[in-house]
């Protein structure tokens, strides 16, 4: 019987070739583990920043990075003995993001510094994986951003992350189609809706949004005075400092928000049915739509079209409520920003290029070149004035939209509402639920769904 | 005679194991009621400290004395075990920005690291990081906006000293104050040889079932076992930490250091215990078998054949049967902000008694388990008898252009699953979808397919046809290709008509090669994400949910309950495995009729 050669002699014509720098390389590409230390050890250890920016905003982003490298290497020049910090950018998609994070960083793979939304942010930071930035944060930093966008980043009493850009929801209208002035009220908003249906016929909507979104739909709950959560589950105060359930989603203000957008979208209303992204920008765009409940995002959809003079849109804020006594309607603000990795091996340097994105030439940067809301508070009053050149009717629309958001609750409890509600509104809005009975099941069904997790929060 | 005595001598050794074990689990408990109490001791002297602490420096920082505050803190050093204080007033920026803190006077007893009282800025600045930014966010890990709260941390290395901070909050200025104080005694780190010993003796249990033979083998590695299961049981039960001043224990050393003293922590790490233990049990059982020699004959039989799958058999260990043991045992767990907990078959009770849920509840198992099953019955219906027709008329051997139609037929196979669905979700779209603008045509007007339970179940049922027919046709072009044509001549010769050949030659000899593709498709189908997950979706309100996505639902939507998903992936595999050992059964079955 041949005996098969030992391990050893089958390699050795490969080694001979490689060479000890090729066996070393072979070592690094067979261990996974010394795989990024082996990497990292030849790129002299750049800052790696992870983001999931696409588009624009991923070129302004790049554009910030290049510029911070090149002056790092042009102090290192002017001061020598002095070691430049070089930045590196990776994207990661942005469904995939927060899993890469909760499951690499406890494991020491993750990067240095990271960008994201706040509303994942309690869970990170009681996990641990995220780094508190009190000691670099003072009041002078502190006074750099617009308060509401930094109380995003607190969690118990802490800071976690630098804001960036913050997003909300807002009004889009037609010029052409209901005139200059946008609807102040939501009686004015039903009013001219119908009139534009009752002109155009069959085809035509008053308004497009996502009605059984909870995202879209959480403008009404707020504006009735409804809440997804309790302040203590929404992270807002200390757990144990307020009982009772801690998701108040089956209450009285829930069921009356529901019903005002039931007669909004549901049958008979001026919002287009079954309403998902695209059709929000296709009836809007070819005017089929007067009004339109979406984001700044929607601004770089609606360009084209703008460009080719078919369609003169504007932005405002979004009305009041007429039927919740004229309180006005709160949409959710989120909050993107930069966030250190509590695994981070270089934090001081990690904090100074944190600093550097979220300064106000990077602010100028992001609203130039992305059209993103700063976070920034300079840049922020200067969009506000229109004798400024970063002034933009619409972004300032959003910034005026900014004062009557609510932050989106960063516990992990909100993750579990967003499914739920939004069954319950597309059961409500779509197929005639009673707006109450539909609330009561999605609540239990939270319920249901954190089983266990809930004696422990009570 | 030889073997009496040597029956006799396992006995008595399998019941010195038995006691040994049990001598080692009982000196493990004792040993971390011990702990429990020197770690309460602990607690109670680091009180006093904080206290003393705070005493000392209350007068001298009311009265906004700072030399004598610090020299207050200098006095501190050294009483009662306390090593180093650091003192650190913040005030909040603005009301509105509580969590921002100014740092207004930062004090430390050791003259070295701090010589005086410092002020504002220079305060950040005297003190370097990290070691300066680990104190700030130690000592501002109490939470500073309630009035008084205490914080305990261990700390990493030396594990000389333990640290202990408070908080004190009034008016907008908060007080952190930090001991690192030194324990009353170190925690003993021996009971981790109640769990060695345990191992050592799961490991024994082999080597000892060779002095034993007969019945008393059995009997003896039976009553070991159990033995030690409950020895571990005992060992488990009793694991969750308690000690507020143990950190969760990472590495495997550290794990063992602690081991009984503090508690495995549950979770990751716990579980990898109870899975070493678990199979250190198992191996006896294994031997008893006679597995154990039956694969070691084999091994020396078949060198040179076990090298060549051993890589693959490594592979298939790692990525199909690790994750596979490790989601089974999942389903014992509740996952919950993180931790895991020991529920047992609570899991599985949940989910098999509805969890509260009415029968017609989208969230009951036996409500999603129904539209699975119809789900995969009507599906493998349809593939089967479409794929069926199909692949007759295409065996016409004069048929023109064959080549072309079975490309056409074969193509929503040959593209990737997951694309086709999203297309049919399109194309299912209220307003804007073909089929609409297809049923607009005569007269029917606007189906909301994803708003009533049979319209979007209809539209799962019609994209799985159209993706799983091609597969079926193809399995029965084949088999058409084998059945040889002189039998449906002789058929033809006896004045057989079509029907009858069809029903009498045709169905019996596809059979064998139809019924692994109809056993095949079923458990692909029973599981097939991709299209509910993208076509309907579950709506409306996860009603058309299939037992696999509602899984997924249960792990990446709903709160993270990994322990219910897993318990449901475990209960999906239970459901397949006796479905394919039923189907296997009738198969052989109907070969042996055939011959």
């Amino acid at each position: 019987m041949k005996r098969p050669a030992p391990m050893s002699e089958a390699l050795a014509p490969m080694t001979g070739r490689l060479g000890p720098r090729g066996l070393g390389l072979l070592v690094c590409l067979l261990l996974a583990q010394p795989l990024q230390s082996c990497g990292e050890a030849e790129r002299g250890e750049a800052i790696v920043i992870w983001h999931s920016y696409r588009g624009a905003e991923q070129e302004a982003l790049g554009a910030l990075v290049q510029a911070f490298n090149q002056q790092e290497i042009r102090i290192a020049k002017a001061r020598p003995g002095r070691r430049p910090i070089r930045v590196r950018l990776m994207q990661i998609s942005f469904e995939n993001l927060p899993n890469k994070i909760t499951n690499a960083v406890p494991r020491g793979h993750g990067p240095d510094l990271f960008v994201f939304a706040h509303d994942r942010l309690g869970d990170w930071a009681s996990k641990g994986l995220v780094e508190p930035l009190g000691y670099w944060v003072g009041p002078e930093e502190a006074a750099q951003f617009v308060p509401k966008t930094l109380r995003a980043f607190e969690w118990d009493g802490r800071l976690y992350g630098l804001p960036l850009a913050y997003k909300s929801v807002a009004l889009f209208y037609n010029e052409d189609l209901i005139g200059q002035t946008p609807p102040r009220t939501t009686a004015e908003l039903i009013e001219r809706g119908r009139r534009f249906m009752e002109a155009r016929g069959k085809g035509y909507y008053g308004l497009v949004y996502e009605a059984a979104d909870t995202y879209f739909h959480a403008p009404w709950l707020f504006g009735f005075g409804g809440r997804f959560l309790t302040p203590c589950a929404a992270g807002e105060r200390p757990a144990g400092t307020c009982g009772g359930a801690p998701l108040p989603i089956h209450s009285p203000e829930a069921v009356r928000a529901l019903r005002f957008a039931r007669r909004l979208a549901g049958p008979g209303g001026i919002a287009a049915p079954e309403a998902n992204g695209q059709l929000v920008t296709s009836l809007f765009t070819s005017g089929r739509a007067a009004m339109a409940i979406t984001g700044p995002w929607f601004l770089s959809d609606l360009k084209a079209a703008a460009k080719k003079g078919l369609l003169r849109y504007r932005v405002a804020p979004m009305p009041t409520i007429t039927e919740a006594m004229g309180r006005p309607a709160r949409p959710l603000l989120t909050v993107e920003g930069v966030f250190m990795s509590a695994r981070s091996s270089r934090k001081a340097e990690a904090y100074r290029v944190m600093s550097a994105l979220a300064s106000d030439e990077a602010a100028r940067l992001r609203v130039t070149g992305a059209r993103q809301l700063p976070a920034s508070a300079r840049v922020d009053r200067l969009l506000g004035n229109p004798q400024s050149s970063l002034y933009s009717r619409e972004l300032a629309a959003f910034r005026d939209q900014l004062a009557s958001t609510r932050l989106t609750p960063k516990t992990p409890f909100m993750r579990l509402v967003w499914e739920p509600y939004g069954q319950a509104l597309a059961a409500a809005i779509g197929r005639g639920v009673d707006a109450d009975e539909a609330l009561g099941k999605a609540a239990a069904d939270i319920e249901r769904v954190l089983g266990a997790c809930l004696e422990r929060r009570r | 005679m030889a073997r009496r005595e040597a029956e006799a001598r396992g006995v008595v050794l399998t019941w010195l194991i038995a006691a040994l074990l049990m001598g080692a689990t009982t000196l493990g408990l004792l040993l971390r009621e011990r702990n429990r109490a020197l770690v309460s001791r602990n607690e109670g002297a680091a009180e006093e400290a904080l206290r003393r602490a705070q005493l000392a420096l209350a007068v001298p920082l009311g009265e906004g004395r700072e030399e004598d505050t610090v020299a207050a803190l200098r006095a501190l050093r050294g009483e009662g075990g306390i090593r180093e204080v650091v003192l650190l007033r913040t005030r909040a920026a603005s009301p509105e920005l509580a969590f921002v803190r100014a740092v207004d006077l930062v004090a430390h007893s050791d003259p070295e690291v701090m010589p005086g009282p410092l002020r504002p800025r220079a305060a950040r600045d005297a003190l370097t990081p990290p070691r300066a930014k680990a104190l700030y966010d130690w000592a501002t890990r109490v939470e500073s906006r309630s009035g008084r709260d205490r914080t305990w941390s261990r700390p990493t290395g030396g594990g000389e000293t333990l640290e202990v901070g408070m908080a004190l909050a009034s008016k907008g200025t908060s007080y952190v104050l930090g001991l690192r104080w030194a324990p009353v005694e170190q925690p003993p780190g021996v009971p981790a040889l109640g769990l060695v010993l345990i191992l050592l003796v799961g490991l024994g249990f082999p080597a000892a079932q060779r002095f034993l033979g007969g019945r008393w083998r059995w009997l003896a590695s039976a009553g070991g076992v159990s033995l030690a299961a409950v020895g571990c049981g005992l060992l488990l039960a009793g694991f969750a930490a308690e000690a507020p001043t143990a950190g969760p224990g990472t590495g495997f050393f550290q794990l063992l250091q602690s081991g009984l003293s503090q508690g495995v922590p549950r979770g990751g790490p716990g579980m990898a215990w109870v899975a070493v233990t678990l199979v250190c049990l198992a191996l006896p059982f294994l031997g008893f078998l006679g597995l154990g020699n039956r694969a070691a004959s084999a091994a020396r039989q078949h060198r040179i054949a076990f090298a060549y799958i051993l890589p693959a058999a490594l592979g298939m260990l790692v990525l199909v049967m690790v994750p596979f043991l490790i989601g089974l045992g999942l389903g014992f767990f509740n996952h919950c902000d993180g931790r895991y907990e020991w529920v047992g078959l609570d899991n599985f009770v949940t989910i098999l008694s509805g969890g509260g849920t009415s029968i017609t509840d989208p969230l009951n198992f036996w409500f999603t388990l129904g539209v699975t099953l119809l789900w995969t019955f009507l599906n493998v219906l349809l593939h089967v008898s479409i794929g069926l027709a199909l692949a007759l008329l295409l065996k016409d051997p004069l048929l023109a252009g064959k080549g072309i139609y079975r490309v056409l037929l074969i193509i929503p196979w040959a593209v990737p699953n997951y694309i086709t669905a999203l297309m049919w979700k399109g194309m299912f779209h209220q307003q804007f979808g073909a089929v609409n603008q297809v049923l607009g045509l005569f007269g029917v007007e606007g189906v909301s397919w994803f708003s009533h339970f049979w319209s979007a179940f209809t539209a799962n049922v019609v994209t799985n046809t159209w993706l799983g027919f091609p597969f079926m046709m193809v399995v029965a072009l084949g088999a058409l290709q084998s059945i040889p044509g002189d039998l449906y001549e002789a058929a033809e010769v006896d004045g057989a008509s079509r029907f009858t050949q069809f029903t009498r030659i045709t169905l019996p000899l596809l059979k064998p090669a139809l019924l692994p593709a109809v056993i095949l498709g079923s458990v692909w189908t029973f599981n097939q994400f991709n299209v509910i997950y993208l076509v309907s979706g579950g709506e409306p309100a996860g009603s058309t949910d299939i037992l696999i996505t509602e899984a997924y639902r249960w792990a990446f939507i709903r709160h993270e309950r990994y322990g219910l998903a897993a318990a449901y992936a475990t209960l999906i595999f239970l459901i397949l495995l006796g479905y394919t050992l039923i189907t296997n059964r009738v198969a052989k079955g109907a070969e042996g009729a055939m011959d």
